[in-house]
């Protein structure tokens, strides 16, 4: 499909979460943007405008995913992933805007690395790639960093990645200073200090096998403590992998007092419990790590129940050596963009979500958290869709991801939902009609 | 001029102060920016003894004061306390009994802890205290010779727009000014990153605003107040060039303000940080030399003021 003439994709089941339109029709797309849709986008009128169109066959059309929780590999890190391969599993996965964290080399705490990453990543002209800006110099909790700075050069919110800030001063001085601008901070739902040197959850499992490992508490700890501060500064605070059960009971009371919380998490932690690291299985070392089942139980619930707003990808690519190691050394993280639609599509197969409510926490719940104005599949909209087919079942193959990073936990996991195409901005990434 | 309103024993705050206060205080001040006055009351104070006693580091502060004292005729010591008896282990208040017993008339302080001063001036039973600063509580000379100054290029104080701009939480220069604009009607603007803009702050005559922009939209006054470095350890502010670049004082961020705005800052101000050396010694819209003329001027109005009991015909 050629970028610079207006074309439709018709004979679609509409999508769009943000407006409830869930009815078949087409789109029609020009100069990038989406300038029409409906049931009257059709044959008829393609061919009584003269507009080249696609027909699709019935299947879904969305819009395109929104990844708020993703890393990339900037340089010198070609055996685990180039940002171009990043580009291809996000086109592959669905992702049309994904944004990164700042544990880059070099660290996203300067303006100019943000500047180099943001224009590497427009060049290519795929996946739109946004970045968060470190929350402190360095990434070592203790100084803030140039927010102002960073936010000039396109970074759309302030975290510290992997590892919470714990120091209470720094992270209220960070709440502080990002709402001058007017900025997100997120953290990561883990207190540093427990977690330090343990592999796994705390549980009759990680006892069993000898692993060093951090209880569930760790998590609604550091949330805790910094609901604390969000309350005293009414500072926007987004908290992310939300994993445990007493986690979503501390962000659902603090929702009830309407702080302004919202949360994440990835599919890993609503599909895999802790029972999938047995044999010492690398694959499935994460960070935080794999829950009990109750927790599993209790984050689908949450996601469920509109709790927690949104489903990220986390992806973590990592080489395949680092994997193939002992438990106590391998790396911990797993590639997720080529399986975070299929793994979030369980939730509507397999637990009763609908469809459009599952499809808002991965497209216009970002997109609204973020203050970007995609995620929609409206008139004006920037053109950025996937066509999926909503009941293929297959299993996931890892040596299918078109990305680099193929370490994955899922590999053969049964999955019912596949993307066929996907588009930014009216140009076609990826292509597997 | 007689005042109508008896001035109060001590100067340990405005927030003690009422308006009209303020006003008999600028007014007496406002007699001594003309040399011809000054001349008139260089005995003024012959006889009486005012002692400076300074526990934070000072120049222009004490200088001024000192100044004052000198052209009103009365004798001034100085006491710098890290060569004082305190060192050998003096507690304050044994100190100041001592300099009472020792008559004196006029006690200035500045000390670096809030609230010392009042408990300074709850030990002596008779004199005037003046309080030249505590800690981060009030300033109240400073605010007086911002109003002073202010007075003399814009009349009324009422119904101006007023940005007080920088890191208001650690200044009680701030405080100070916030009080004293505040109960002459001024509407006052709090600018500046929202980890140095306490959200307290929130009377119906007070806006928090974090941009520049914002905060300077149309005003009058632009207060602008030093950055103190030593924050950078409290994690405050991320580094000197953001901070310049966001809230620094430029010619380019003057345009949002009035035309005819006034540009003040106590000394001593740091170039390039919180305003640039540009706009500092604009002359147009800079006052901040003639806070110094005004400060010396509210100075000996102070002095004035608060030995006037003492100095009434037996």
């Amino acid at each position: 499909m050629s970028y610079s003439v207006p074309f439709a994709l018709i004979n679609g089941r509409l999508l769009d979460p943000s407006s409830g339109l869930d009815q078949t029709g087409g789109v029609l797309i020009d100069q990038g943007l989406i300038t029409n849709i409906g049931s009257h986008i059709n044959i008829k009128y393609c061919e009584r405008q003269k507009i080249p169109f696609q027909d699709c066959q019935g299947h879904c059309i969305a819009p395109g995913l929104i990844d708020m929780r993703m890393q990339v590999r900037v340089s010198g890190a070609t055996l685990t992933e180039s940002l171009s391969s990043t580009l291809q599993a996000a086109a592959a996965g669905g992702v049309t805007s994904m944004v990164c964290l700042p544990n880059t080399k070099p660290i996203l705490d300067h303006a100019e690395v943000v500047s180099y990453l943001r224009h590497a990543a427009n060049q290519a002209q795929k996946t739109k790639l946004y970045c968060y800006g470190s929350m402190t110099q360095n990434l070592a909790g203790q100084q803030l960093s140039e927010m102002g700075y960073l936010q000039q050069a396109g970074a759309i919110g302030f975290t510290d990645g992997m590892k919470a800030v714990d120091n209470p001063k720094v992270f209220w001085k960070a709440l502080s200073y990002a709402k001058t601008f007017k900025s997100l901070i997120l953290q990561y739902a883990e207190d540093p200090r427990l977690a330090e040197g343990t592999l796994a959850t705390q549980s009759y499992l990680s006892t069993k096998m000898g692993l060093p490992s951090v209880p569930a508490c760790a998590e609604s700890m550091q949330i805790g403590r910094d609901l604390h501060f969000v309350a005293l500064t009414q500072s926007p605070y987004h908290s992310f992998p939300i994993t445990t059960k007493t986690a979503a009971g501390i962000i659902s009371q603090a929702k009830q007092h309407q702080l302004p919380v919202s949360c994440s998490t990835s599919p890993a932690y609503f599909c895999l419990n802790e029972q999938a690291i047995q044999g010492y299985q690398t694959l499935a070392k994460l960070s935080p790590p794999l829950r009990e089942e109750s927790d599993r139980l209790a984050v689908i619930e949450g996601i469920k129940n509109g709790l927690i707003d949104c489903i990220t990808s986390d992806h973590s690519p990592q080489d395949d050596d680092s994997k193939k190691t002992t438990f106590v050394q391998s790396s911990a993280g797993a590639a997720g963009l080529e399986t975070l639609f299929p793994l979030s599509l369980r939730l509507h197969h397999q637990h009763g979500m609908g469809l459009l409510a599952l499809l808002k926490c991965l497209t216009s719940n970002p997109a609204d958290i973020l203050g970007l104005s995609q995620g929609r599949l409206q008139i004006g909209k920037p053109a950025d869709m996937v066509v999926f087919d909503v009941a293929k079942s297959y299993a996931i193959d890892i040596h299918a991801f078109r990305g680099q990073a193929k370490n994955s936990p899922f590999h053969h996991f049964p999955v019912k939902g596949k993307i066929l195409q996907t588009y930014v901005n009216g140009r076609q990434i990826y292509n597997n009609f | 001029m007689a005042a109508a309103v008896s001035f109060p024993q001590h100067l340990l705050a405005i927030e003690d102060l009422s308006a009209l206060e303020i006003q008999a205080f600028l007014a007496l001040a406002e007699n001594y920016t003309h040399p011809s006055f000054v001349q008139n009351q260089r005995s003024l104070l012959k006889g009486l003894t005012v002692i400076n006693l300074f526990f934070e580091e000072s120049t222009r502060t004490r200088t001024s004061f000192e100044l004052a004292a000198k052209r009103l005729g009365a004798d001034i010591i100085n006491i710098a306390t890290a060569t004082s008896s305190l060192k050998k282990g003096e507690s304050i208040r044994d100190m100041v009994l001592t300099l009472q017993a020792m008559k004196l008339d006029v006690l200035i302080i500045r000390h670096p802890e809030s609230g010392s001063v009042d408990f300074i001036s709850k030990q002596i039973s008779s004199g005037a205290v003046i309080n030249a600063g505590d800690g981060t509580h009030e300033h109240p000379t400073q605010a007086l010779l911002d109003a002073l100054t202010i007075k003399r290029h814009k009349k009324n104080i009422s119904g101006l727009k007023i940005a007080i701009c920088g890191d208001v939480l650690h200044s009680r220069v701030a405080r100070s000014n916030i009080h004293l604009l505040g109960k002459l009607g001024a509407q006052i603007h709090l600018v500046g990153p929202r980890t140095l803009i306490p959200q307290y702050f929130s009377q119906s005559n007070i806006q928090i605003d974090y941009s520049l922009r914002e905060g300077f939209q149309n005003a009058d006054v632009i207060i602008m107040l030093r950055l103190q470095q030593e924050r950078m350890q409290g994690a405050f502010v991320p580094s000197l060039e953001e901070y310049m670049d966001f809230f620094g004082l430029t010619m380019e961020k003057l345009k949002h303000a009035k035309p005819d705005v006034l540009v003040m800052e106590a000394g001593p101000i740091n170039r390039g940080v919180e305003i640039s050396g540009q706009v500092a010694d604009n002359l147009s819209y800079s006052a901040i030399l003639e806070q110094v003329e005004m400060g010396v001027a509210v100075r000996m109005a102070c002095l004035d003021a608060l030995t006037q009991k003492k100095r009434l015909p037996t």
